[in-house]
This record gives structure tokens, C-alpha cells and sequence, in this order.
């Protein structure tokens, strides 16, 4: 809109330009024309007086023989042929005037003859002669000849001025007009444009009112979200905290007491052997002993590692995080050393590609890494070899640490389950409890990070960490 | 100073499971010091500090507390601290005894006058040589008379 409208002020203020040079120049032709109206007019005048003058130079001289006359006549004369000259050229473009012109030029000719004529007779003595070609109504009529000549090329050069200066007026006072039009025009987009650029500043203003609005509303909202976010994580780490504690109290009973019975079982066998035989069935009822016993310690046992799992999840959330600046080269190097026994077991490699530096809390990004390259080597396709790459790469403030492997990999549907408290996945043929990846990406979580699982089965997968640069709380 | 038989052990534990098999251990340990056993921790504080709470009762008898930290009416940390203010009681050993391995806890106890911190262990044999080895604790130290 706002082009189209500069653009159309831009081409009126074009066409007006023209069209005001245009008639500036007609106008100044139209002045040329007058002028040269006049100047043909001047001309004629000039003619025609010093015709007479001539006349009046030949009269006193025939009456007085002054030869003072006779110079006058003789010196306009001279002068004539170069007014009938001037005259000629001057409305030579014009053809009827041209033509009047010429006639002029002929009658100027036949009476400066007889002028010539009547003095040369007059100089030679014989005045009689003279005053006959005086009397001679053919000089008379010449003269009249000459004058209605004159008058008609004068009425036709004023005639020819009139037109002009009408035609110089209509085309000032189109010049005027096209002038006010324009300005008219002009003042006319002017006015629309600041309107049109009132309306969007008053929009711009209003939109920017509601941005600043909704952004303060958008603040207010996450600090909110935030802070009921943490109050939930905080109780949630409370209620883990104090169940594993409080589930491990009566675990610590159930356990002590099994103790008590084994070692009460115990004091019944030692009685056995005083009576010299075995007895069959008394040695099955201890063997069914033993196996209940050992059923109940080693559950014990399982859950007591669970509880733990629960209890250090609980506390990585709470543990106060260092931010530092992490060479994760080394710290990959470090960890690749740590695994080499088992790699080497299992006839695999694992190969780190330059990693990014990242200011973040060591242990941290430890316990995520060396949880994710031990199950990269634990989770082999067998009778394959294994081959490990950890890579990295940088982008607008976040590090991309990728942990590939051609493992076994894993199915779709177990993607979203592998990270969550006690879930496996694939053939439980592998010692573990199901609290790596939930533990990795709770510390991910918490460092402000994401993690990504790209999986094939029987291809690999692929564990994409992305990691603030900075850490801050 | 006095001879270590005549150490009163206080031990203050709300799981009477837990006490039982502290107890049972304690005895096999070859320890017959005589246990006083507490429940809760007003009980607990009642007997340690007296009515005034000062201590003055147990002035001259020497102690050992036994000590867990979760109680049903207060932390054992108050329990701890309470003794440690009382002029007559500061001196006497204390060992905490509890499910809790809490990095900090453990510091937190230490930092107010805790002798030992024992984490009581799921896994029988641990538990048991832990309070074996308790009893030899009581064998060596020196337990100060209250005065």
C-alpha cells in the first residue's frame, strides 16, 4: 500500500514536471513569435518611413533645388534596400507573408526608380520632365500600391500576434492549472501517506503495547510454571528419599531375622548327629529350609539394591552442582581406559572423535557418559564387532555429544521405556537392574539438557546428548 | 575414669525389631553391659537429661548412647545436640546408628560430636560384624564418668 502510493506520487510529480517544462518551453516560443511579430512590424515601419522621407527629400528638392534634400533623399535611398531585406528575411518562414513581402519588395523597387529618376532629371536641368512624372498618376497609384501592400502584411503580422499571445496565454494559464493540480495532487498523497503512516505507527505502537504485555505475561507465567515445577521436583525427591529410607527400616528387620533363623537352623542341625542316623525326612525339611532362606536373602538383596537405586536417583537430584570447564576429550579418553578390560573381552572398539568443551558439573556428565558407553559395550550384537564412536559438534550454545554403537539395539515400542526406573529391554541375557538410563536422564534433565534415542534392532543406536555449553543453575 | 563393665549403654531406637537385633548382637559380641533401651526420644531425653534437662541426674555414671536417627517425635540430630550442650553429658560417646548413608547427614553428625556414624547394613553378616565391631569400640574406649 504504501509503495503503490509513493509510486504514484512519484509519477504525478514526474508527469507534472514534464508537462511544466513542456509548456515553460511553448511559452517561451510563444514569447519568441510575439516578439518576432513585432520585429516584423518594426521593420515594415522603418520601410515605409524611409520611403517617405525619400519622398519628402525628392518634394523639397524639386521645390527648393537644396541639394541638402537631395542628400536626404539620396542617403534613404541607400538605406531602403536593406529594410526590404530585412523585412524579406524576417517572415521568410511564413509563405503569405513571404509573398506580401515580395510584392512590397517589387513596389519599393519601381518607386525608388522613379524617384531615382525624377532627381536625376531634376539634377540634369530639365524640372518640367520631372514634375510630369510627378503628375503621372502612375506614380500616384504605386504609392497607393504600396501602402495597401504595407497595410496587409501589417494586419496579417498583427493578426498573427494576436494568435500568438492567445495561444501564450491559454498556455500560461494551463501551466497555472497544471501547476495546482499537481500541488493539489501532491498535498492530496501527502495527506493520505501521513495517515496511512499515523495508522501504522498507532498499529505498531498497539502491537508492540500487546507484546510487551503478553512477554510479561509469558515471564510471569514460567516463573510460575518454574517455581511449581521445582516444588514438584522437590517432593518428589523428599517422597523418594523417605520411601527408600522407611522401606529400608523393615527391610533391615526382615533381614536380621532371617539371620536369627538361619542361625537357629543351624543350632537344630548341630543336634542331628547325637542320635547317629540321619534322618531322611528331618534332612529334607532343612534342605526346603535352606531353600527358603536363601529364596528370602537373596530378595532381600534385590530389593535392597532397588531401594539404593531409588535413594541415589533421589540424591543425584539434589546434589549441588559445580559447573567447571570440561575437557571431555580427556574425560572420554579417561573413561574409554576404565572400559578397555571389558571392551577387549567382548572384541570391541570404541574410538572418540573430537568433543567440544563444556562448563558444566563433572561428575555429572561422568555418570551420564560412562553409563551410556558401558551400555554400548554391554549390549553387543554377538558374533559381531563391536564398535563404539563417540562424536560431538557445536551449535548456538549447546554441545551435541552422540554415543553410537552396532550393538543389538532396540525395539520402537521399548525407546520411550529404556529410560524409565527398573525398565529393560530386549533378552535380559545381561546382569543390571534397570537404572542406568533412568539415572542418565534425570542428570541430563537436571544439567538442562535433552537426550535422544535413534535405534535399529540388530543395527545399533544412537544416544544423542545435548547439553547446555554453560551450565548455570 | 571407670572400667568399661560398668558403662551404661543407652540405646535409643524405635524399631523394636531393630533394637532386638542390636541387643542379640551386642550380647554375642561378649559385651553384657546393662542396655537401657528407648523408644522415642522424649523417653529417651527424660532419662539422659532429667526433668530440668540439665543432666544433673546422670552426674558420675558413665554412659554410652546407642543412637538412631529417625524417631518418631524428634531427629536424633536434636537428641545429639542436646547432649552435647548438657554440661554433665557432653563428654560421653555417642554412635549413630541408622538406615541412613546420607553423605551430609553423616557430616552433619560428625560436626556435632558424633564418636561414631555405623549405617545399619541389609546384608546379615555386615550387620552383624558391624555391632561386633561395636563391641570391641566398647572395649577400647574410655568411657568418661558424667560429672
Amino acid at each position: 500500500m504504501q509503495t503503490a502510493l509513493l509510486a504514484v506520487g512519484f509519477v504525478v510529480l514526474a508527469a507534472m514536471s514534464g508537462t511544466t517544462l513542456w509548456l515553460v518551453r511553448q511559452t517561451e516560443t510563444n514569447f519568441r513569435w510575439t516578439a518576432h511579430s513585432q520585429d516584423v512590424q518594426s521593420a515594415l515601419l522603418q520601410l515605409q518611413l524611409s520611403i517617405r522621407r525619400a519622398e519628402s527629400g525628392e518634394r523639397g528638392y524639386m521645390l527648393t533645388s537644396d541639394t541638402d534634400y537631395l542628400d536626404l533623399l539620396r542617403t534613404s535611398l541607400d538605406v531602403v534596400p536593406g529594410y526590404v531585406d530585412k523585412l524579406q528575411t524576417l517572415v521568410a518562414d511564413n509563405p503569405e507573408q513571404a509573398a506580401r513581402a515580395a510584392l512590397i519588395g517589387e513596389l519599393v523597387s519601381a518607386k525608388l526608380a522613379e524617384l531615382k529618376r525624377i532627381a536625376d532629371l531634376q539634377i540634369a536641368g530639365n524640372p518640367s520632365e520631372a514634375l510630369d512624372i510627378i503628375r503621372d498618376p502612375e506614380g500616384q497609384s504605386l504609392m497607393t500600391r504600396f501602402i495597401d501592400a504595407t497595410r496587409a502584411l501589417r494586419d496579417a503580422e498583427i493578426q498573427l500576434q494576436e494568435e500568438r499571445k492567445e495561444r501564450s496565454r491559454s498556455t500560461a494559464s494551463l501551466l497555472l492549472a497544471v501547476s495546482l493540480f499537481g500541488a493539489g495532487l501532491i498535498v492530496a498523497l501527502a495527506i493520505i501517506t501521513i495517515l496511512l503512516i499515523r495508522r501504522f505507527i498507532a498499529g505498531l505502537v498497539a502491537a508492540q503495547t500487546a507484546l510487551a504485555d503478553a512477554n510479561a505475561n509469558l515471564e510471569a507465567k514460567v516463573e510460575e510454571r518454574t517455581t511449581d515445577l521445582k516444588e514438584a521436583n522437590e517432593e518428589l525427591q523428599r517422597f523418594a528419599y523417605i520411601v527408600s529410607h522407611d522401606l529400608r527400616s523393615p527391610l533391615v528387620n526382615i533381614m536380621g531375622f532371617t539371620g536369627e533363623l538361619d542361625a537357629i537352623r543351624r543350632d537344630l542341625a548341630d543336634e542331628q548327629p547325637r542320635d547317629g542316623t540321619a534322618d531322611p525326612a528331618r534332612q529334607q525339611i532343612l534342605a526346603d529350609f535352606d531353600e527358603a532362606l536363601g529364596f528370602i536373602t537373596s530378595s532381600i538383596s534385590k530389593m535392597d539394591r532397588l531401594i539404593k537405586a531409588i535413594l541415589d536417583l533421589s540424591r543425584a537430584g539434589r546434589r549441588d552442582f559445580m559447573p567447571e570447564m570440561l575437557d571431555l576429550d580427556t574425560m572420554f579418553g579417561a573413561m574409554r581406559d576404565a572400559l578397555s578390560h571389558q571392551a577387549q573381552e567382548v572384541g570391541a572398539e570404541i574410538r572418540i572423535e573430537p568433543l567440544p568443551q563444556i562448563e558444566s558439573d563433572r561428575l555429572a556428565v561422568e555418570q551420564i557418559f560412562s553409563n551410556l558407553l558401558d551400555n554400548a559395550v554391554k549390549y553387543l550384537k554377538p558374533g559381531h564387532i563391536g564398535r563404539v564412536v563417540v562424536s560431538g559438534e557445536e551449535k548456538i550454545g549447546f554441545a551435541i555429544i552422540r554415543v553410537s554403537d552396532n550393538g543389538r539395539g532396540i525395539a520402537p515400542e521399548d525407546r520411550e521405556r529404556v529410560f524409565e526406573l527398573f525398565r529393560r529391554a530386549g533378552a535380559q541375557d545381561r546382569p543390571g537392574e534397570g537404572i542406568g538410563l533412568a539415572h542418565v536422564r534425570a542428570l541430563v534433565r537436571r544439567l538442562g539438557g535433552s537426550i535422544r534415542l535413534e535405534s535399529e534392532p540388530g543395527e545399533g543406536s544412537t544416544f544423542t546428548v545435548i547439553l547446555p555449553k554453560r551450565w548455570r543453575g | 575414669m571407670s572400667d568399661a563393665d560398668h558403662v551404661t549403654i543407652v540405646m535409643i531406637e524405635d524399631d523394636e525389631g531393630h533394637a532386638r537385633l542390636i541387643e542379640k548382637n551386642i550380647r554375642r559380641a561378649g559385651v553384657s553391659n546393662e542396655i537401657k533401651a528407648f523408644a522415642d526420644g522424649t523417653s529417651a531425653l527424660d532419662y539422659l537429661l532429667g526433668p530440668d534437662r540439665t543432666g544433673v541426674v546422670r552426674r558420675g555414671q558413665a554412659l554410652m548412647i546407642l543412637l538412631d536417627l529417625n524417631l518418631p517425635d524428634m531427629t536424633g540430630i536434636d537428641i545429639l545436640q542436646a547432649v552435647k550442650r548438657s554440661q554433665h553429658l557432653k563428654a560421653t560417646p555417642i554412635v549413630v546408628l541408622t538406615t541412613t548413608d546420607d553423605q551430609r547427614e553423616i557430616e552433619r553428625c560428625y560436626e556435632l560430636g558424633a564418636n561414631v556414624y555405623i549405617v545399619k547394613p541389609v546384608n546379615y553378616d555386615n550387620f552383624a560384624h558391624a555391632i561386633r565391631q561395636l563391641g570391641l569400640f566398647f572395649s577400647v574406649i574410655k568411657v568418661p564418668e558424667a560429672h
